[in-house]
């Protein structure tokens, strides 16, 4: 991401937090180009480093933004908070508008994917999950929101340590119950 | 679950897997005691927790991007060929990149070869910009522009979205490179400039003009591609990433970028000019004229580096062209040509002073057979860029349901090249030599001139009158003509022009029975489009060429007739009455039953049959451009037997078609027209001009009725756009056009208000015509009439501003500006004796008079008292009458003069004389002491599509 687009996004960043919707609609191709340039990576057969490319991304826009003089944000966590929250919104929206493909073709390009990484689980379906999270937020808050930092925000334990006023090995454990609750909630249904 | 379990249920779990794995079912047993449903759930998400280890790992960034990338892939891997999309079924891949594979297809439905083009998911991610790219697309199309590549369909199916477009044979003009000579180069990029020009006006701009998006068939149209497709594939440009120029804007396209975008600035259609501007110095230098090693170094070059003159690579290049470049290569897009169409005109305008030198050459060979004909190709290479247009390259194997020959196929020469007018080619049944009518010496004659050749023999020379409309007999040894000669009519000679003789007195448009023994000729005349005709109805007469005796064959209406090839029936176009809207017919040689075969909001004339007398080309505006249509026909019924198909030309303004024998060679005029507001000093005391006239404006476009606004700062004109009408307004000194309107509605007959902050206008933008108000800078707009029965026309201001009078189904009618539709109390004003019908074209000064046309024969002016409602004529003449300042005389024009008249002494006084020129129309400054007028041009050329 070049300082021009870091611009953009702190900008949009924050006045998303002031509650300007249309933030989002500009946000988004910001977010869908990496995501692109992502997904290029998967298709030349490179892995992805699985390390987090949200974090990265967002961080890069943090980073390039240290200078408070013209932001508001309160701290870096309430950034990340924000920053993970409006991905979640733009990669569920994205998800919802992605065109699906018909079955059988998928059945095919899946069994080539799963030959080249053998041993990884099925990726969660997106928009189920952000489902099922809003589900998890209604009996449990703390989880929902953790998960929303660290698989949405892409934020790493620390970080989300941070973020939520924590310690990292409470994050851990909840991280843990979340997905727990949260995969039985998919495979059950 | 509600909280207070799920507390339960989330401490248990918790502890439970404090505990190491094999312990934890146990732990849980015990520790739940009893409470079975709260076993079950720790028990279950337990379960559910040992499965989930690889659960979510991936952020769902990387999860979103991984389906990205699978379903990205799924097509090539699965590959599309032999499946079915909607109606398309495809049938080979032609080509891929990163705008999307791009596949020929068959339409079963239409039963037609098209391109149909994959996009990638990444050009279809923001459905705003989709739908927007739809939007255009769709417009574009509706321009049927044949300098743009026509888009079927934007559709989407199974998920893919597509395009399915135009098949184009030829090759792209990157791959023309080095084997363009400069004259074929100056064409195809006038065709470009032609192309932009109506897909601006239309509001669209392409954004990514380059010689790859350019196609240039083997007969040497020019085909643009991919409008706005870039626009979907931005937000690649956005992540443009340092080190990672793959994902940015490809570096083959930083070339063409204007400075404003690569300064990544709000961008215009002059983008566009400046682009196709890199293009032109690229093709004819052979070197782009901003590179730098890198890509910020690209960028440097085009913000502020000078290009070498063109004279420096190519000494022989014309200078002209330099300074062309430069206009288009200026840095600053006001300074730059402001339209496609003033960039166009300057090519043209070189091409022809290179075709007059007689040079015609740039330093490399000059020859289109350089052209590879029908070679099966496509630019493989560009397959690298990310921007990348793929080329289609289709040997046209659509043969079969088509009407006749297909002219998409055919070499187009230009015949002639005189500045004017040179039309009604009539070209020899061998096709080798044609005639036309041309203006030389201030009047029309007769010219004949070979296919090939240059010079043109005068077959009516030293006439003082018009010849025009020539035909040739069908063995080619006589030709008829109408002549105003005394006493005019459709005059026969041989085709050496000999022996002229006088056949049908007062006829014209003569057309000839297959046998050669008989003529058929209308009782009115018209040269330009319907449009512009006064209706007075035309009759058909079929005469004797030998005996002069004449035979009538029908009347209310029948223009311009053509004779079928087996002498069953003929073709003719007429108009409804007061329609404006001209429509085709026929009738038996014999008489009978007239058959219609258009019947359409367009203006359809000038009807010829094929040679074949199996179907009827003619000419339509029904799709926006004036162009040749054609439809098959049963020649003995006159019964139409299928879809009218459009014969593409690259003008805007077709006309005067006519076939060689064999049916191989197709002859016609194009015509370009332009108007523009000139003005002249007038000293309302002495009634005279004073010192020479000057243009306000100069340019290529055609605008109707400028007005100066009361303060005398800008002009307001319709300007027509092929599929639209828009309200434009320009500055006193000719600078700053800008659109009031610029929409799919006919918006005409704008009026300034007394105070200048308003403008009256008629648009159709309700669905049918209504007077509309308009705030001076484009906001506020409201309409003001509703329900109108048919032809609102023409909103005059009252001078107070708080009325204004409009023409409702043929009644003056005044309405209160101030108030809504329904607490209207319209004013109707009498109407005039007779027939006549009068127009009101201004109001005076002090209230009292409308001042107009009474309608004729012949058009008169007169006016109509407010106070008394009487009418009374003030001159025996004229059109466009406007009040001087003093209520008591007027200006106004007839042909190309303009006069002043007084409504107490009914004198009329000459002020000046436009000499060649065309006066369209005529009004005075508030002060009176500026007079303005419109003046219009055209030049019309005539051009051969040759199959042999």
């Amino acid at each position: 991401m070049d300082d021009a687009a870091a611009d953009d996004l702190t900008q949009l960043l924050e006045a998303w937090s002031d509650g300007e919707e249309q933030a989002l609609e500009k946000l988004a191709p910001l977010v869908h180009a990496e995501l692109y340039r992502l997904a290029k990576r998967y298709m030349s057969r490179e892995r992805p480093n699985h390390l987090l490319q949200t974090s990265a991304l967002i961080n890069e826009a943090y980073i390039r933004l240290i200078d408070w003089k013209n932001v508001r944000w309160q701290n870096r966590a309430h950034f990340f908070g924000v920053a993970a929250q409006i991905m979640r919104r733009i990669l569920v929206d994205f998800a919802r508008r992605r065109p699906r493909v018909d079955r059988e073709q998928e059945a095919v390009q899946m069994s080539l994917d799963e030959a080249l990484t053998v041993s990884s689980e099925r990726d969660p379906d997106l928009l189920a999950l952000d489902e099922a999270l809003k589900s998890l937020a209604e009996i449990d808050e703390r989880k929902s929101r953790i998960v929303e930092l660290r698989f949405f925000g892409g934020l790493s334990v620390e970080e989300t340590a941070e973020v939520m006023h924590t310690s990292t090995i409470t994050v851990i454990r909840e991280w843990n119950k979340a997905k727990a609750w949260l995969y039985r909630e998919l495979t059950t249904n | 679950m509600d909280r207070e379990l799920w507390k339960q249920v989330d401490d248990l779990l918790g502890q439970a897997l404090e505990q190491p794995p094999e312990e934890r079912e146990a732990y849980v047993a015990r520790a739940s005691e009893g409470n079975a449903v709260l076993r079950d759930e720790v028990m279950s998400l337990l379960q559910a927790q040992s499965h989930a280890a690889k659960f979510m790992e991936r952020s769902a960034m990387n999860v979103a991007a991984k389906a990205l990338a699978q379903k990205s892939n799924f097509t090539t891997v699965a590959s599309l060929v032999g499946k079915e999309i909607e109606t398309y079924r495809i049938e080979k891949l032609l080509g891929a990149g990163g705008m999307g594979e791009v596949y020929l297809a068959r339409d079963t439905k239409l039963d037609r070869l098209v391109a149909l083009k994959i996009l990638p998911w990444h050009c279809v991610a923001d459905a705003d910009r989709l739908s927007r790219f739809q939007r255009e697309a769709r417009a574009l199309s509706s321009l049927n522009h044949p300098n743009l590549v026509t888009v079927y369909e934007v559709g989407e199916a199974n998920g893919m979205h597509f395009i399915a477009m135009e098949l184009v044979e030829g090759n792209t003009l990157s791959s023309l490179r080095d084997k363009l000579g400069l004259k074929e180069l100056l064409s195809i990029v006038a065709q470009v400039a032609e192309a932009l020009g109506a897909a601006h006006q239309a509001g669209i701009i392409h954004r990514d003009i380059k010689p790859d998006n350019v196609m240039v068939r083997p007969d040497g149209y020019a085909k643009v591609l991919d409008f706005g497709l870039v626009k979907l594939a931005e937000v690649e440009a956005v992540s443009g990433a340092p080190g990672n120029t793959q994902l940015g804007v490809a570096m083959g396209t930083l070339a063409y970028m204007s400075p404003e975008q690569a300064a990544g600035e709000p961008v215009d259609h002059r983008t566009d000019i400046w682009s196709l501007g890199v293009v032109l110095y690229e093709l004819a230098t052979g070197r782009k004229p901003f590179t730098g090693e890198t890509r910020q170094a690209t960028i440097n070059a085009i913000l502020s580096t000078q290009p070498n003159s063109i004279n420096t690579t190519n000494p022989s290049l014309p200078p002209d062209l330099d300074r062309i470049l430069n206009k288009a290569l200026d840095k600053d897009r006001d300074l730059r040509y402001q339209t496609a169409s003033d960039f166009r005109a300057d090519l043209r305008r070189l091409l022809r002073e290179i075709d007059s030198s007689g040079s015609g050459s740039g330093a490399r060979p000059v020859n289109t057979q350089h052209v590879t004909r029908g070679r099966w190709l496509w630019a493989t290479s560009v397959c690298a860029l990310i921007l990348m247009t793929v080329v289609i390259v289709w040997l046209a194997l659509t043969q079969g349901k088509t009407a006749g020959p297909d002219w998409s196929r055919a070499a187009r020469v230009q015949l002639t090249n005189q500045h004017g007018t040179e039309f009604f080619p009539s070209l020899a049944p061998d096709g080798k030599s044609f005639i036309y009518a041309g203006n030389v010496n201030g009047n029309y004659d007769l010219f004949e001139q070979r296919v090939g050749g240059k010079n043109a023999t005068p077959l009516t020379p030293n006439t003082p009158s018009d010849e025009t409309s020539p035909a040739f007999s069908p063995t080619g040894d006589r030709i008829a003509f109408r002549s105003t000669r005394e006493p005019a009519g459709v005059y026969v000679m041989e085709a050496g022009g000999e022996n002229v003789r006088l056949v049908v007195p007062g006829c014209f448009h003569p057309s000839w029975s297959p046998d050669g023994k008989e003529i058929v000729c209308s009782t009115a005349g018209h040269d330009e489009a319907p449009t512009t005709r006064n209706t007075w109805t035309s009759a058909l007469w079929i005469a004797n060429v030998e005996t002069g005796e004449k035979r009538f064959l029908c009347e209310n209406d029948a223009m311009q007739p053509s004779w079928s090839p087996n002498g069953q029936r003929i073709a003719f176009w007429f108009m409804q009455p007061s329609s404006g809207r001209s429509d085709i017919a026929t009738i038996g040689s014999n008489g009978g039953d007239i058959v219609v075969i258009t019947s359409d909001a367009a203006t359809n004339w000038n009807p010829v049959w094929a040679p074949d007398g199996k179907s009827l080309y003619f000419a339509s505006d029904r799709s926006g451009n004036m162009s040749f249509w054609r439809v098959a026909i049963d020649e003995a019924t006159g019964k139409v037997q299928g879809e009218a198909e459009v014969v593409s030309t690259p003008a805007t303004f077709n006309r005067h078609l006519n076939f060689s024998r064999n049916g191989r060679r197709m002859i016609y005029v194009q015509t370009d027209r332009q108007s523009n507001i000139q003005a002249v000093k007038f000293d309302p005391k002495t009634e005279k001009s004073v010192g020479e006239p000057f243009w306000i404006t100069r340019g290529d476009r055609l605008i109707v009725r400028p007005e100066l606004s009361p303060d005398g700062t800008r002009f307001v004109m319709r300007q027509p756009r092929h599929t639209q009408d828009d309200v434009v307004v320009v500055n006193r000194d000719g600078s700053n056009w800008r659109d009031l309107t610029n929409d799919r509605f006919f918006d005409r007959y704008p009026r300034w208000s007394p105070d200048g902050k308003r403008i009256a206008f008629v648009s159709d933008r309700s669905g049918r015509y209504e007077v509309w108000v308009l705030d001076a800078d484009a906001t506020n707009l409201r309409q003001l009439t509703f329900d109108s029965p048919s032809n609102t026309s023409f909103p005059v201001w009252s001078p107070d501003g708080t009325q204004i009078v409009f023409r409702r189904d043929l009644v003056n009618t005044v309405l209160d500006v101030n108030k809504s539709w329904s607490e209207q109390n319209l004013r109707l004003l009498p109407l005039p004796a007779g027939e006549q019908r009068f127009l009101v074209w201004d109001w005076s000064p002090d209230g009292k008079r409308l001042l107009g046309t009474l309608s004729g024969p012949p058009q008169v002016l007169g006016s109509l008292s407010l106070d008394t409602n009487e009418y009374e004529k003030l001159t025996e003449f004229g059109a466009s009458p406007m009040w001087l300042p003093d209520s008591t005389r007027f200006v106004f024009y007839f042909r190309r003069k303009i006069y002043v008249g007084d409504i107490k002494t009914k004198r009329v006084r000459e002020v000046f004389s436009s000499g060649e020129q065309e006066i369209r129309s005529v009004d005075v400054s508030a002060d009176g002491e500026l007079l303005y007028y419109s003046v219009y041009s055209s030049e019309s050329d005539i051009w051969l599509l040759d199959l042999e």
